[in-house]
């Protein structure tokens, strides 16, 4: 067919400039990879067994055989560590992860679909918020017993509530747009409409919760597996062993320092993460982003 | 209070007015040294498409224009008296009693948290010192004034229980409360229906000749300017590229966008028109950098010298300027559209 | 569509009989129920194939409504629609079907109406996909051809709505309407958010497209030049009902109807030594969850009776292929003949 108006037409607008990197993004994320990467060789590199017992060796502070010192049983504190590192990261983000998941597509019905669905859906996770995380891991390990599925459940279900708080506004917001009503007049079902015509607009909010509630998780899977709720005795996990360190606090401090300090390091990484993302994703920055 | 119009001098004068974002090599010129004569009682357009510079320009006047711009000029006079070194304090002494100001859309202009009552008494006590009973009986004596229906009872009425005419209305007792000399029109009915926007014009009218004021009107409507305006300025990419009174404007454009504007307009009006002949290309966006003059690359008069060098606005007849090498040409007929195709 | 296609089907593209569109609105306060408005009050509407009807009101008229239903966006009430002789209401998942291939829409905001996320390529894919029309290399030939129709560059496929001016972004919800060969487009004030020149380009385009496509447009526009411009035929709407309506030229230059008459007097003229002959009108649009009795414009019209309280005037032919839904049209034209305008 032949064009009928190529001549008028003048050529596209420039694109936006790209957004430089933020520092802060960089350094979190050189600090996230730092330790992920030693959690991931920790065999290679741990200088012990994490649950070999040195029992002359109790309660050491930094020497030149155990760096970080050894915890009551005599455990290297440092392959403890470690080896720590695995449940807490695992943990900490396969339950946001679910949490993210999940939230989202609950989010997602319940500002689409509005009346019925969003008053039932958003009742239950007016629930979810209710609850303190605490009490939500312990009713699930009365239920399920303890380990690391429930702690992981657990932190999901508390962290579930932001995700679908962001999903659903960002749904309420599109859905009376345009181009969902065009997409309609196309004949596009919901589900198309639901992942092609929202979904997209909250990418870069959903990733900016992502990275807040990452360090959170991380915290509050410490906070569990001192209570002794996660990963059980022998395998080390961050908060165990600090629980582990607290009752002989007295006699030698490395075994809870180090904890201490790896779990900062951790969270600091994530939050500066989330920090640097949300600048760089601010509508007033950038092309990228609501 | 308003002096006789067509007194010897200006109400406002700007000379050279020049507003930019940003700085150094991010800087982006929106308005290139535009310059502007009202004298009182007159009205006075600014036409234009969007991304021409008009709305950033009375903004401008009343140095209101949106933080991280710059705004200069050589010459800034009101009623004779230099305004361009005034602070903040004292251009809001200005601002309501001397220049007014009226927008596009009354619902974001207009305070939805208070009455309509307490928007006009604001003004009252500001700058008229009125309160109390005689605040109140005022407001409503404006409200009267715009032909509001029930003004009594609409003054403690909030703006979402209006109608938008109503709205309209509304806003536009509240700049005239304090009796200004000069009253800026911002689109003041784009938003409008088409009869109200009768309604609207009709009462602006009205109320200029009874109030002996000045309006600055900025329209992209070449039909409501040409109802009301005395005189017309033409802005293109931030500059302005054509002024004259409205009957030779309109009778004998000499720039090759007024022109072109106008066969548009009348071709979308007529009912003979088979075929639109339209401006090629897009209105530039404010701001964008376009060598020469701007207009070259959608001009149908365009030659080399356009495309180096942008042409200074200039007499082309009496009381008429234009900025275009061959504005001559365009007034005597060459290269019109029923030429071109 | 092609000649002979056209020729075949003698009875009209689309033809709609009495239809009704009413919303629930947000309750006031100190009320206990929701007050209902009648968007749409009992329209009738046919476009043969290839045609343009032209829809013109003001806010609160009811056009844009009225168009939505035409695509089953919104839920009539009552009244028929019959596309190509299928009753849609009786006709289900088939009848729907049948519309989303026929019938497309393009949409005021050039800005809103268009994913920003998404590729112009796959914007302009899209209804292929849904409809399931053609295969991946068909579909993407269709799109280059569509795009090249409506004087858009080759390149457009890669990019995103953002990189484009707001009359390129009306090209590309042209192109997405086109791209399914539609007989009808429903066109909602596509060139209202539009600069005057960039209008006139997109006014041009459509009605080049109509000669090339043999597409029919429903055009909805609240500027009667506009609409005079692109359509053969037009209805004027006021509170959900048309009060007149015929061929466009006709219609415009001797409107029969009070409100039409108003309509036209208060378009302004680009010149100002034009004679004005305002008919203003006074007061406003009545509500639309109360609307007066009978004839619905009574309130502001100069020319109200009492049987115009009493009795709704229904639409009447008027000669030159008009009809006018006004009691006393007759004598209003009349008296217009007598009372001519000093200036001239």
């Amino acid at each position: 067919m032949a064009s009928l108006q190529a001549l008028d037409v003048p050529a596209p607008v420039a694109k936006g400039a790209r957004v430089p990197l933020d520092r802060r993004l960089v350094v979190g994320a050189v600090g996230l990879a730092i330790i992920v990467l030693a959690a991931l060789v920790a065999p290679l590199i741990a200088p012990f067994d994490p649950i070999e017992q040195h029992l002359d060796d109790r309660l050491l502070g930094p020497t030149s055989t155990y760096l970080f010192g050894t915890d009551n049983l005599g455990r290297d504190t440092l392959s403890r560590l470690l080896y720590g590192l695995r449940p807490s990261l695992i943990s900490g983000l396969a339950a946001v992860a679910l949490a993210a998941v999940s939230g989202t597509a609950v989010g997602l019905l319940a500002g689409y679909f509005g009346r019925w669905a969003d008053a039932v859906l958003s009742r239950m996770v007016d629930l979810l918020i209710a609850w303190p995380t605490i009490f939500l891991a312990l009713a699930l390990v009365l239920v399920i017993g303890p380990g690391q599925f429930g702690v992981v459940l657990a932190i999901a279900l508390a962290e579930l509530p932001i995700f679908a708080r962001v999903m659903r506004a960002i749904t309420l917001s599109n859905v009376r747009g345009e181009h969902v009503e065009a997409a309609r007049s196309m004949g596009a079902t919901a589900p198309r409409i639901m992942i092609r015509h929202i979904f997209p607009f909250a990418l870069s909010p959903l990733l900016v919760q992502f990275a807040i509630a990452a360090p959170l998780a991380v915290v509050a899977e410490a906070s569990l597996g001192y209570l002794g709720l996660g990963t059980q005795p022998p395998a080390p996990s961050l908060g165990a062993i600090l629980s582990d360190a607290e009752l002989y606090l007295s006699q030698s401090y490395s075994a809870a320092v180090f904890p201490i300090i790896m779990i900062a390091l951790l969270v600091l990484s994530l939050t500066l993460i989330a920090d640097g993302l949300q600048k760089m994703l601010d509508p007033r920055g950038a092309p990228v982003g609501l | 209070m308003s002096p006789q119009p067509g007194s010897a001098q200006p109400l406002l004068e700007v000379r050279d007015l020049r507003v930019s974002f940003g700085a150094d090599d991010s800087e982006r010129v929106a308005v290139h040294g535009v310059s502007l004569t009202i004298r009182e009682g007159e009205t006075v357009a600014l036409v234009g498409e969007s991304g021409c510079g008009k709305s950033l320009t009375s903004l401008a006047l009343l140095k209101l224009t949106p933080a991280g711009s710059h705004a200069r000029a050589d010459v800034l006079r009101l009623g004779g008296d230099d305004i361009t070194g005034l602070d903040e304090g004292q251009m809001s002494n200005i601002r309501g009693k001397r220049i007014a100001m009226v927008f596009q859309n009354p619902m974001s202009a207009l305070n939805p948290v208070l009455t309509v009552g307490h928007q006009i008494t604001e003004v009252l006590r500001r700058h008229l010192g009125l309160r109390g009973k005689a605040a109140r009986a005022r407001a409503v004596e404006m409200l009267e004034l715009v032909e509001m229906p029930d003004p009594a009872g609409r003054v403690s009425q909030y703006p979402h229980q209006m109608s938008g005419g109503m709205r309209q209305r509304a806003m536009i007792a509240v700049a005239l409360s304090a009796g200004p000399d000069l009253l800026i029109a911002d689109e003041p009915t784009t938003a409008l229906d088409v009869t109200l926007q009768a309604q609207v014009m009709d009462l602006l009218q009205r109320l200029q000749k009874e109030l002996g004021m000045a309006v600055l009107l900025i329209s992209h409507d070449l039909g409501v300017v040409a109802e009301v305006a005395d005189e017309v300025n033409v802005m293109y990419a931030g500059r302005i590229v054509e002024r004259a009174d409205a009957r030779t404007l309109f009778r004998d454009p000499a720039h090759p966008y007024t022109r072109a504007l106008l066969q548009t307009v009348r071709d979308l009006e007529s009912p003979d028109t088979v075929d639109l002949a339209p401006i090629p290309g897009a209105p530039p966006q404010l701001g964008q950098v376009i060598p020469g003059c701007s207009f070259a690359p959608r001009c149908p008069l365009v030659f080399d010298r356009c495309h180096v060098e942008s042409p200074a606005l200039r007499t082309v007849g009496p009381n008429h300027e234009a900025a275009c090498h061959v504005a001559e040409e365009v007034m005597s007929g060459k290269g019109s559209t029923d030429d071109r195709v | 569509m092609t000649e002979s296609d056209r020729a075949v089907t003698d009875r009209p593209l689309l033809e709609v009989t009495d239809l009704a569109v009413s919303f629930k609105v947000a309750r006031a306060r100190g009320s206990w129920t929701r007050p209902v408005v009648r968007a749409v009050d009992g329209v009738s509407l046919r476009i043969e194939a290839g045609e343009t009807l032209g829809l013109v009101g003001e806010s609160g008229s009811g056009k844009s409504t009225t168009g939505r239903a035409v695509l089953q966006l919104v839920p009539a009430d009552s009244g028929s629609i019959y596309l190509d002789g299928t009753d849609l209401a009786s006709a289900g998942a088939k009848g729907r079907d049948l519309l989303r291939k026929r019938v497309q829409m393009v949409f005021q905001d050039p800005f809103g109406s268009l994913n920003s996320r998404m590729k112009v390529g796959d914007i302009v894919r899209e209804p292929l996909e849904i409809q399931r029309i053609g295969d991946r290399p068909s579909r993407r030939r269709r799109v280059t051809e569509i795009l090249d129709l409506v004087g858009l560059p080759a390149d457009a496929v890669k990019r995103y709505p953002h990189e484009f001016s707001g009359g390129q972004r009306q090209r590309i919800g042209i192109a997405r309407a086109l791209a399914v060969e539609p007989a009808l487009v429903v066109c909602d004030e596509p060139v209202a958010a539009l600069d005057v020149s960039v209008q006139a380009q997109i006014l041009k385009l459509l009605k080049d497209l109509q000669r090339e496509t043999g597409v029919a447009y429903l055009f909805i526009a609240h500027d009667l030049n506009v609409v005079r411009h692109v359509s053969r035929r037009t209805a004027v709407m006021y509170l959900g009902k048309i009060v007149e309506e015929g061929p466009s030229n006709g219609l415009f230059a001797s409107p029969r109807h009070p409100y039409t008459q108003a309509l036209t007097s208060a378009i302004p003229i680009p010149d100002p030594d034009a004679p004005r002959r305002r008919l203003v009108l006074t007061g406003e649009i009545p509500s639309p969850t109360n609307p007066p009795s009978g004839c619905r414009f009574r309130t502001r019209c100069p020319h109200a009776q009492e049987r115009c309280a009493a009795e709704e005037p229904l639409l009447e032919p008027a000669g030159d292929g008009v009809s006018v839904a006004c009691h006393f049209w007759r004598e209003i034209a009349a008296s217009k003949e007598t009372t001519k305008p000093a200036a001239s």
